[in-house]
């Protein structure tokens, strides 16, 4: 009996304690994008997976891309301190540049709390990292594999245009894209468009090119997909190139960002700060993981030749 | 059994018990060491399985490495991507490795080119570091070094492990030293046990990756041409990871030293171990397993030890042992005993023999039963004193005589000599008892009642060698239990059959006629005066008339007849053989007996007669119940003759149909009482004097029939009285007027324009004359007291005068109540006047017989004249029945009666429109 009370006991010590310390754990996501955005959504399902019963998560959203004012996104980093403060996470998790731009660098730069970013497009610089209380995940999309192939494809490749959405990551992108695409002799222009049928008018005038970097849709908010489904079928003569999954319907060759890396690792990166390591001791990474993908009904409208061994490695997309 | 040992001398169980104490414990100790020697060769295949296992996880890191490089090989150039892929791959197929890792010779001319490359490739804070290894906040940027092996490249690439990247591991000395002798050698070199970033143990492992494709071949070519070196680190405890281990063993793995002799040497790390939970403090003895493993660069000492205790011993095995060598010893026991035990046996058995003798002397002389037992040829050899009592034979005159002289039987009854059942009983040689009633001839020539019981006693194979006699005096039991079937069987007063004994031989007749076509002819009896004896002169006189008149009828009996008393004044003479005529002539000679018969008492003389019904029982006749009814219903008729009268049952008789219809009446009154068919009316009784203004009502009884038609009572009266129903027709009657008049009580306190009604109940004869049926109106007049001012209860003449002295008891017990009485059917009597001044009533109700007819008989209205004065002499009021014209009531109104009932006055109606 007393066996049995002791051990009761203990239980109930146990279970209190470890009550006690999921009750302490908190984890605020605070996401630039908006839900319903697919590399967002990405990422927040790499953030919920990881964190699953390890933190309590809250998360808030800036919804930059949807609204780009600066004043609309100063308001919601305004938010979302607010939030902080009130929520009191014991850490921080931020996607995206915006997040990092608005929200940690004017507020949380080397204080306390601990952040780990992620998304971070090509570069970190902008936003003064690392920080002592700050640690990530720097996204880079895998734009040498996709020169190699490209170089396969069409030995003599020298000029492509980047299509884009007129937001701030595409442009930071471009400039990434341009250096790399420099360092291998080929020169790479830029469009940004605000208007889905600027982008059509756009795309029709890159088959002049060698090659269309097609960039992200996210910002040009009369979107239409069928159409531009049916406008990439029709009109692509020239290699068309994306690396956002969501774009492959309407591109030739896909080298994808994996989103949900970036949410895992970040989740990761939070467990280990939540278990007292100092996001200072965490070496700050660049995603590793990447897919590749062809569309083959736009290839074959197209009548180009792709090389056998691409057909045989790549992933297809038959959406 | 400790007593039984103790009769074996102790010279010789001493011996048997060491020698059987010695062979078990070496059966015991040849079994364990057995056991031993069985568990310690499964100890050793289960090391030796251990072994192959952990040499199966120690290879694994071979495997990485060999594989990393044959990797490089074949891709010339191996980046950080393709490592960690192929890293990942290893990481999942063999789960005992802890990490892998890449470390990248930098020479420090090209250092930050290096950091550059690195910072761009993906690590965008990378750094070569230097300092503890153990305290990485204390890392610093390595310089001044001629080259470097930093960390580029790790997995798992989890946030604990990359803190790790960029720190040179040739600057710590464990390392430099592994370093150098895995490029110095191209081969695997482990370091020294390390203590991993988690605290835990482990060890790692390092192989170099050469530029080029062939590997250089000198020493200094190895260490100009050192590219890469691959790291395997393995978590200790992980190196037993897949590996069965049984509970009771502890595994240690060992790092060893250089020295190559097998046994832990001084400087061997530990690098894991799994011990066993301690067990229980007996050790029987301890195994142990040593083993040096060598892989490739890799050199450890599996050490397994286990604590044999007695666990190992299979008790199973124990316990049947012990079992076999208690039941060897017994068995030994048992032979010795046997051995010495039939010496002593016959000297035991021998003073066992005389005693037991003398106890069954002893034993016999004391039994209240008497003992005889005789020789196979049936001569007496023993008696008991109570043999010796019963039979009058001296036990020394009786031995050497033959049984039969001495135990002599004969029939109780006939007392015709039994043949001895003592020699039947030996020639048989079977259990013999007494089988009816016998008599023992005592010695002097008297009978004694006996009961006996006789045994064979048998010799070797079964041959008799005499019989014992037992035998007792049950003279007093037989004559009690002679006197129980007697009183059973007779009637208590007059000494002869009683009913039941009577039923039994009945039943008997009817069996032996209906299966033997014997003859039998029943009489049914009933005296016909005496219940005017019984009420005149008391019970007394009439258990008298019921002596004196079996004892006149005695003579008549022989074998032939059964005579009984059946009941009350009622008897019944079987007659067995006779023929219908004989019958009717001693049907004759009994009544002309009964005829001259006189009673006499007090100075009192009565006439007795007797009414006799005659049946012929036939096999149709199928059951007692039949027969008696039928013997009833004659001895009926002859008394509806007249009585002193013999009539014949007839079947096809016409009043014996009618009888029958009576008996189908008694049915139907059944029947519509469990229906309830039975309804209330009342006739008005009106007064014939202004004088009195009072309301008399007559409650009738009506039953419905099936049709829903009503039945008027005198239909079914006759069956019901007859048949004796009518006690529960009354009840029912008395209960329900009693309710309705309750109501009308109810009403009138309630309003007193209403007059006071009351309300005659007829009650028959059986309710008159029953003490029960007295109680049962008391208790209905307890739960309706209000009503008893308003109740006349109406007593036949007939019923009264039948049972007089019941009937004055009755009136006089309710009339203490308060109830009134009316009598009946007044004048119908031959001595009606005679039994007036008996009778305590408040009415008189002329029989309508003689108020019909006063206007035109002249003796009617004198009678009716002579009640209605008698009456008013006697303060008792007058009702005419049947008063149905106008002039009746005018000339009974002028004759003095106080009231009339009648059609033309009042027609009878529900009692539940009065009420």
């Amino acid at each position: 009996m007393k066996l049995l009370f002791k051990t009761y006991f203990l239980v109930f010590v146990l279970l209190a304690y470890s009550g006690v310390t999921f009750a302490a754990a908190k984890c605020l996501y605070v996401a630039s994008y908006h839900q319903g955005y697919e590399w967002n959504d990405g990422i927040q399902r790499g953030v919920e997976k990881t964190l699953a019963g390890k933190c309590k998560l809250k998360i808030f959203y800036l919804d930059s891309k949807r609204n780009k004012k600066k004043e609309w996104i100063k308001w919601k980093a305004k938010q979302a301190v607010k939030l902080i403060n009130e929520y009191k996470p014991d850490v921080v998790i931020v996607s995206d540049d915006n997040a990092s731009r608005y929200l940690v660098m004017p507020y949380y730069k080397n204080k306390k709390l601990p952040f780990v970013f992620s998304g971070l497009n090509w570069s970190m610089k902008e936003y003064g990292y690392p920080y002592s209380n700050a640690t990530g995940m720097i996204e880079v999309a895998p734009i040498k594999p996709l020169i190699k192939q490209l170089k396969l494809i069409q030995s003599g490749i020298s000029r492509g245009v980047f299509i884009s959405s007129d937001v701030l990551s595409e442009h930071k992108d471009y400039k990434h894209y341009k250096k790399v695409f420099a360092q291998s002799g080929i020169r790479l222009d830029a469009v940004y468009v605000v208007t889905f049928k600027e982008w059509i008018e756009e795309y029709k005038k890159s088959q002049q090119y060698d090659f269309v970097f097609i960039g992200n849709n996210a910002g040009i908010n009369d979107w239409y997909g069928p159409e531009a489904k049916r406008v990439a079928l029709e009109y692509t003569r020239k290699i068309s190139v994306t690396t956002y999954d969501w774009m492959l319907p309407y591109s030739m060759l896909g080298f994808t960002k994996i989103a949900e890396e970036q949410g895992e690792w970040s989740a990761k990166v939070a467990v280990s700060i939540l278990n007292g390591m100092l996001p200072s001791q965490i070496p700050v990474v660049f995603n590793k993981q990447w897919d590749m993908w062809i569309n083959a009904a736009i290839i074959s409208k197209s009548k180009l030749k792709f090389p056998y061994q691409l057909y045989k490695r790549a992933k297809h997309y038959n959406k | 059994m400790s007593e039984k040992l103790t009769n074996i001398p102790y010279r010789t169980t001493f011996p048997i018990l060491m020698v059987s104490i010695v062979m078990l414990f070496s059966v015991l100790a040849f079994s364990a060491w057995n056991d031993l020697q069985k568990y310690e060769e499964r100890l050793n295949q289960q090391s030796h399985h251990i072994y192959k296992d952990l040499s199966d996880n120690v290879n694994d890191i071979n495997a990485v490495l060999s594989g990393f490089v044959a990797l490089h090989n074949t891709i010339d150039i191996v980046d950080a991507e393709q490592f960690s892929q192929y890293a990942k791959e290893m990481l999942r197929t063999y789960p005992g490795i802890h990490a892998i890792k890449l470390l990248t010779k930098v020479d420090n001319d090209y250092r930050q080119v290096f950091i550059n490359q690195v910072r761009e490739a993906g690590f965008p804070t990378f750094e070569v570091l230097e300092g503890d290894h153990d305290k990485p906040q204390e890392w610093k940027p390595a310089r001044g070094k001629p080259f470097y092996f930093p960390l580029t490249a790790i997995e798992p690439a989890v946030p604990e492990k990359i803190i790790e990247l960029g720190y040179d591991l040739y600057s710590n000395l464990t390392y430099r030293n592994a370093i150098d002798q895995a490029i110095d050698s191209g081969a695997a070199v482990s370091a020294h046990a390390i203590k991993l970033m988690n605290g835990s143990n482990g060890y790692i492992v390092l192989k170099p990756v050469y530029a080029g494709r062939v590997m250089p071949l000198s020493t200094h070519e190895k260490r100009s041409q050192a590219l890469y070196i691959i790291a395997v680190i393995m978590q200790a405890k992980d190196l037993l990871v897949n590996i069965d281990i049984n509970e009771g063993l502890n595994v240690e793995i060992y790092k060893k030293n250089k020295s190559s002799e097998l046994s832990l040497a001084k400087g061997d790390s530990l690098l894991t171990a799994r011990l066993a939970p301690t067990k229980n403090a007996f050790v029987f003895t301890e195994y142990s397993f040593e083993k040096i493993l060598n892989s490739d660069g890799q050199s450890l000492l599996l050490s397994i030890t286990s604590s044999i205790g007695l666990e190992v011993i299979r008790l199973k095995v124990v316990v049947v042992i012990f079992l076999l060598w208690l039941t060897f010893l017994f068995l030994i026991i048992f032979i010795v005993k046997t051995h010495y035990g039939n010496l002593r046996e016959r000297e035991v058995s021998l003073n066992a023999w005389q005693w037991e003798k003398e106890r069954a002397d002893v034993t016999l002389h004391s039994l209240a039963d008497a003992v005889i037992t005789t020789n196979h040829q049936g001569v007496v050899e023993y008696m008991n004193p109570v043999a010796e009592k019963l039979t009058g034979w001296k036990s020394d005159d009786a031995k050497g005589r033959g049984i039969e002289d001495i135990f002599k039987l004969v029939n109780e009854l006939s007392e015709v000599p039994m043949s001895s059942p003592v020699l039947e009983c030996i020639e048989r040689g079977v259990l013999k008892e007494s089988d009816g009633d016998l008599s023992l001839v005592h010695k002097n020539g008297e009978y004694n009642s006996v009961d006996y019981s006789i045994a064979p006693m048998f010799g070797i194979e079964h041959a008799v060698l005499g019989a014992v006699l037992v035998f007792q005096d049950v003279g007093s039991e037989r004559m009690m239990q002679k006197l129980l079937t007697y009183q059973a069987t007779h009637d208590d007063l007059t000494g002869i059959y009683n009913r039941r004994e009577f039923e039994r031989k009945m039943s008997r007749a009817i069996e032996r006629v209906f299966n033997y076509k014997d003859h039998y002819i029943l009489l049914y009896m009933d005296l016909d005066q005496f219940k005017v004896v019984n009420d005149s002169c008391g019970h007394v006189a009439g258990d008298l008339v019921l002596r004196q008149v079996t004892e006149l009828l005695a003579p008549y009996m022989t074998e032939k007849e059964t005579f009984a008393r059946l009941g009350g004044d009622e008897f019944g003479i079987i007659l067995d053989g006779y023929s219908l005529d004989e019958a009717k002539e001693f049907s004759k000679n009994i009544l002309n007996a009964v005829r001259k018969y006189r009673f006499r008492w007090s100075n009192k003389v009565f006439e007795i007669g007797v009414s006799i019904g005659i049946v012929d029982i036939d096999g149709g006749m199928q059951s007692i119940g039949n027969v008696m009814s039928y013997a009833d219903a004659a001895c009926y008729m002859a008394k509806d003759m007249g009585g002193n009268n013999i009539q014949v049952y007839q079947m096809d008789d016409d009043d014996y149909k009618a009888r029958k219809d009576q008996m189908k009446w008694v049915q139907k009154i059944t029947q519509a009482f469990a229906d309830r068919r039975f309804v209330l009316y009342a006739q008005k009784i009106v007064s014939l004097r202004e004088d009195i203004d009072d309301e008399h009502y007559e409650i009738l009884m009506r039953m419905i029939d099936d049709n829903g038609d009503i039945i008027e009572p005198q239909e079914y009266i006759i069956a019901a009285e007859r048949f004796r129903t009518m006690r529960d027709i009354d009840r029912w009657v008395i209960r329900n007027s009693f309710q309705d008049i309750q109501k009308y009580v109810t009403k009138l306190k309630n309003d007193s324009s209403l007059k006071k009604r009351n309300f005659a109940i007829n009650l028959s004869g059986q309710t008159v004359g029953s003490n029960s049926a007295l109680e049962y109106v008391k208790e209905q007049l307890q739960e309706f007291p209000e009503i008893i001012e308003y109740v006349i209860f109406e007593i036949t003449e007939t019923a009264a005068i039948s049972n007089v002295s019941s009937a004055k008891r009755f009136i006089a017990e309710l009339k203490l109540l308060g109830v009134r009485f009316s009598l009946d059917d007044f004048g119908t009597g031959v001595s009606s006047f005679n039994y007036l001044k008996n009778l305590n009533v408040d009415y008189l109700k002329i029989d309508g017989g003689f108020v019909r007819e006063i206007n035109a008989d002249k003796v009617d209205y004198a009678m009716v004249k002579s009640i209605a004065h008698i009456g008013n002499v006697m303060g008792i009021k007058t009702i005419a029945e049947h008063a149905e014209t106008h002039e009746i009531c005018d000339k009974l109104k002028e004759m003095g009666v106080d009231y009339a009932q009648g059609f033309c006055l009042h027609e009878p109606e529900a009692l539940a429109n009065l009420v």
